[in-house]
């Protein structure tokens, strides 16, 4: 069984009189990878902050390797954070930077040039330890700032939107270069950010946040599929939502029955997911639905419609394959839809 | 066919001007001084009488700087660092200071201290004189300390609380995170301070020749050389030694200014209040910004008692026989220096922001050159200014004419009440040029390029969308040089003709003849009076901006 690093337990905390955070509990497991997703003010922050040490907590517990640091000054908690404006220490050099956190540590001056050549290689800085840290670019100030959190050996290390500050495709390079550090490492990490591709391709497990509270905990791959709650999918960006109703104990969506339907409940949002609607041109009333393409946007790999239909709106994404089919707007088509994919909210 | 120019044509016109009225005036002191050389005799004799009164200037500059340097950063860190409810008090009391002209701190002085003084008299029943460097050096500390406080709270929206945090967080303890990041990022303004305070102490004049006594400043014996012994060549060559010092300090803070650069990385974020933080720097900030301004208060608090009693130290009984006094006598000064303030401040800023805008944006002649002639009389102490005018415009062709042109009537700017203005107006223009600068960093090029893009004229551009964007930094420095003005006395004190007195002065003028109830009087009126017209200007600006939005 995976041994607990960090413990939450009922984290209580607020500004102003307004509760921020509402009673957190979770656990991340050694090793572990866990992302904090939400949107502005849900309090993924504030969360982050307070295991920092950074905000005071008001109530709760945080035990990390089995002790309780709530009320401990930042210091001796044994967290490093990667903050999302670096926070390099701009009158020091690379070098310096790195080995502020060294020097408290106690540790003797060989070791620690030792330990700074190390992590020079490791995050691909080597002839750069000299260099004044605001002469680098935006990808190697990142760096500098997760090799000075790494190089002190912490318990657990924080993100706070460490990318959000880069362009889209240093985004995705630091994205790959972070999660094989840290897996390389075998570092325990809490990872706070708004965006969800970045939470699904960093994370071993994902939190989605609202308001202060926890709506759902998942693998990555789990909360792709089965979103636990509308607002979830919503968060998601996953526009396919149609209510479906219960009468006379059967179960109908479309005007149709549908009968992988759960038994109980009178109403249930159903998720139909892009990827799972399959077009044709031809198509009966009983297994399809007939509609007209009103948008399209092509993204690489995929093409997305919005296919206007009688039952509202659908998001339907297609392989971009070559020689596959391709529809224009306006063009008239059916949407084949699988009842066994849908997932009832 | 050359289209014409009128920004630049009026580009020129100041560059000229700042030629004529910067560069001229502090060049006339030292050919004054050193020329002509068959007088070099005595140039040496000249300097070595100077040189004591240097040394005492310095001896006292190096007392007042770092008092002022540390109650600057005490009150920086208790009022923008920390969360106290003394802040209130804090805060209005430091900024005091901007409104009173900076020796009448001295009549508090001479009322606690003198011959008659609650402590020294009525108190510990002392007949001691007063008069000394202590008095000096302790009232230039008062004034100065909130002019520290100023420019070094100036760094507290630049600093990033995150890298105090990431400090924190890398467990560092929090007297190491004061002394190696948070003082660290402050140096810039720290040394600001510092060279500000020196300077400023070195150009003091008043508060030594009303309580220093037998010590005198070489800023106060210039003084005294003009207006008591009228020996300009002495004095323009006491002059040289006054300036090397302060251009050589302004010089190496410019440089200074130009390495900041780093430092803009690290944006505020806005919450900077210290969460955790070093208890015993916490404890020392308050006490001493708690001390200091109850000193301020209590300076403050005697000149009112003073203003509104029979006679310090022999009967106080409540009157308003000085303040009766003070609006029966002729108000114009007052009014001169309202008119004083309000056109200096108006031409100032304008020239400034315009001036700012060329040196950042064009690429026409000289703009290095007026860019430093503009900064120029900051350095510079306004009496050594003021002399140079003295000495460059009692002659005809700007000063040229006492070579060449010594049978020639002359056209003589001295004595004519336009030279004060002129005067005010390029000393203080670098007040414009600077929050010019800081906002044209803000503002993106692009801008311009845009409408030059849409087909606008130049003209129009600076007109229609560079002004605009300007005005914020034009309203601020108004603000601060109308209240620099409304108190300045060393640029103009040898400038002035009995038919253009300005406040300031008649107050100067009524404590060295020791009238002291009614120079608090008219302190105190004056004060009044800035800040009631700061007030209606602030209410002005508010009122049109809002309509505009």
């Amino acid at each position: 069984m995976k041994k607990i690093k960090l413990s939450i337990k009922n984290l209580e905390q607020s500004y102003g009189g307004i509760p921020v955070l509402k009673g957190i509990s979770l656990d991340i497991y050694e090793g572990e990878t866990l992302v904090v997703l939400g949107p502005s003010g849900c309090g993924k922050t504030s969360l982050l902050k307070s295991v920092a040490g950074l905000i005071p907590v008001e109530g709760g517990e945080l035990v990390l390797d089995g002790r309780n640091v709530a009320l401990l000054p930042p210091q001796e908690r044994k967290t490093a954070m990667i903050f999302q404006n670096y926070a390099l220490f701009p009158h020091m050099t690379v070098g310096e930077n790195l080995e502020y956190g060294l020097k408290v540590k106690g540790r003797k001056e060989g070791r620690n040039r030792e330990k700074i050549r190390d992590t020079l290689a490791l995050f691909k800085l080597e002839g750069l330890e000299d260099r004044p840290v605001t002469e680098l670019s935006g990808g190697q100030q990142q760096r500098v700032a997760i090799g000075r959190a790494m190089i002190i050996g912490p318990s657990v290390l924080l993100f706070d939107e460490p990318l959000s500050n880069l362009d889209e495709n240093l985004r995705k390079q630091m994205r790959n270069e972070i999660r094989s550090l840290l897996r390389q490492a075998n570092v325990t990490s809490l990872y706070v950010t708004h965006d969800q591709n970045e939470a699904l391709a960093m994370a071993d497990r994902i939190v989605i946040m609202r308001e202060g509270g926890i709506e759902q905990i998942s693998a990555p791959a789990e909360l792709h599929y089965r979103p636990a709650s509308e607002y979830v999918a919503r968060f998601l960006g996953y526009g396919n939502l149609f209510s479906g109703e219960r009468r006379n104990g059967r179960f109908f969506l479309f005007g149709k029955e549908i009968s992988s339907a759960p038994e109980s409940g009178k109403f249930h949002t159903v998720l139909i997911r892009p990827e799972d609607i399959g077009i044709a041109a031809d198509g009966d009333s009983d297994e399809t639905l007939a509609g007209t393409v009103a948008d399209i946007e092509i993204q690489s790999s995929i093409i997305r419609y919005r296919v206007k239909t009688d039952f509202g709106d659908f998001d339907v994404s297609m392989l971009n394959s070559r020689g596959g089919a391709f529809y224009s707007p306006n063009d008239s088509l059916y949407l084949r839809l699988k009842e066994e994919t849908f997932h009832y909210l | 066919m050359v289209k014409a120019d009128p920004m630049k044509a009026g580009y020129y016109i100041l560059a000229s001007a700042l030629f004529c009225f910067t560069a001229l005036p502090v060049l006339s002191v030292f050919l004054y001084g050193l020329f002509p050389l068959s007088a070099r005799g005595d140039l040496g004799s000249m300097i070595f009488r100077s040189l004591p009164f240097l040394k005492n200037s310095i001896f006292i500059a190096l007392i007042v700087t770092p008092a002022s340097v540390l109650i600057g950063l005490a009150a920086t860190l208790a009022v923008h660092r920390f969360s106290s409810p003394l802040n209130r008090f804090f805060k209005p009391v430091l900024l005091l200071s901007l409104i009173h002209p900076p020796f009448v701190g001295s009549i508090a002085f001479i009322m606690l201290f003198g011959k008659r003084g609650l402590i020294t008299h009525d108190l510990l029943r002392l007949d001691v004189s007063p008069y000394g460097w202590q008095g000096i050096a302790l009232l230039q500390f008062l004034g100065m300390g909130s002019m520290a406080y100023l420019i070094i709270s100036s760094s507290v929206g630049k600093t990033n609380s995150h890298i105090e945090a990431a400090a924190r967080n890398l467990g560092i303890p929090e007297g190491k995170i004061f002394r190696d990041i948070t003082l660290r990022t402050m140096y810039p303004e720290l040394s600001s301070a510092a060279i500000l305070v020196f300077l400023a102490s070195m150009a003091d004049f008043g508060t030594p020749l009303i309580i220093g006594g037998p010590f005198q400043t070489l800023a106060s014996d210039l003084y005294i050389q003009i207006t008591g012994l009228y020996d300009m060549r002495s004095a323009s060559v006491s002059g040289i030694l006054l300036l090397i010092p302060c251009i050589a300090l302004f010089t190496y803070q410019r440089r200074l200014n130009r390495r900041k650069a780093y430092y803009a990385m690290a944006l505020s974020d806005g919450s900077i209040r210290y969460r955790h933080y070093s208890r015993p720097v916490r404890a020392a900030a308050l006490t001493i910004t708690l001390l200091y301004t109850l000193f301020i208060f209590f300076k403050y608090g005697f000149i009112f008692v003073g203003a509104f009693t029979e006679h310090w130290g022999y009967d106080y009984t409540l009157t308003l026989r000085h303040l009766v006094k003070v609006l029966q006598k002729d108000l114009s000064p007052f009014v001169n220096s309202v008119q004083l303030a309000f056109f200096t401040a108006l031409m100032a800023s304008t020239a400034g922001v315009f001036l700012s805008y060329a040196v950042k944006r064009k690429k026409w002649a000289f703009l290095t050159l007026s860019d430093v002639l503009a900064t120029l009389p900051a350095a510079v102490p306004g009496i050594l200014l003021g002399i140079g005018y003295l000495v460059t415009f009692k002659y005809p062709v700007l000063g040229i004419g006492r070579f060449v042109l010594k049978e020639f009537p002359p056209f003589i700017l001295l004595g004519t009440g336009i030279i004060i203005y002129i005067i005010c107006i390029f000393r203080y223009m670098n007040v414009g040029l600077r929050t010019g600068y800081a906002l044209l960093e803000h503002i993106n090029p692009n801008i311009e390029e845009a409408a030059r893009n849409l087909g606008q004229s130049e003209n129009r551009i600076f007109a229609g969308v560079i002004m605009p964007l300007l005005s914020p930094a034009f309203r601020t420095s108004f603000f601060k040089i109308f209240s620099t003005t409304m108190t300045t006395l060393g640029a103009i004190i040898f400038l002035l003709l009995p038919s253009n007195k300005v406040a300031v002065q008649s107050i100067f003028q009524i404590i060295t003849s020791s009238e002291r109830g009614v120079a608090a009087s008219m302190a105190l009126l004056l004060s009044l009076t800035t800040a009631l017209m700061l007030g209606f200007f602030r209410l002005l600006n508010y009122l049109v901006t809002k309509k505009r939005l």
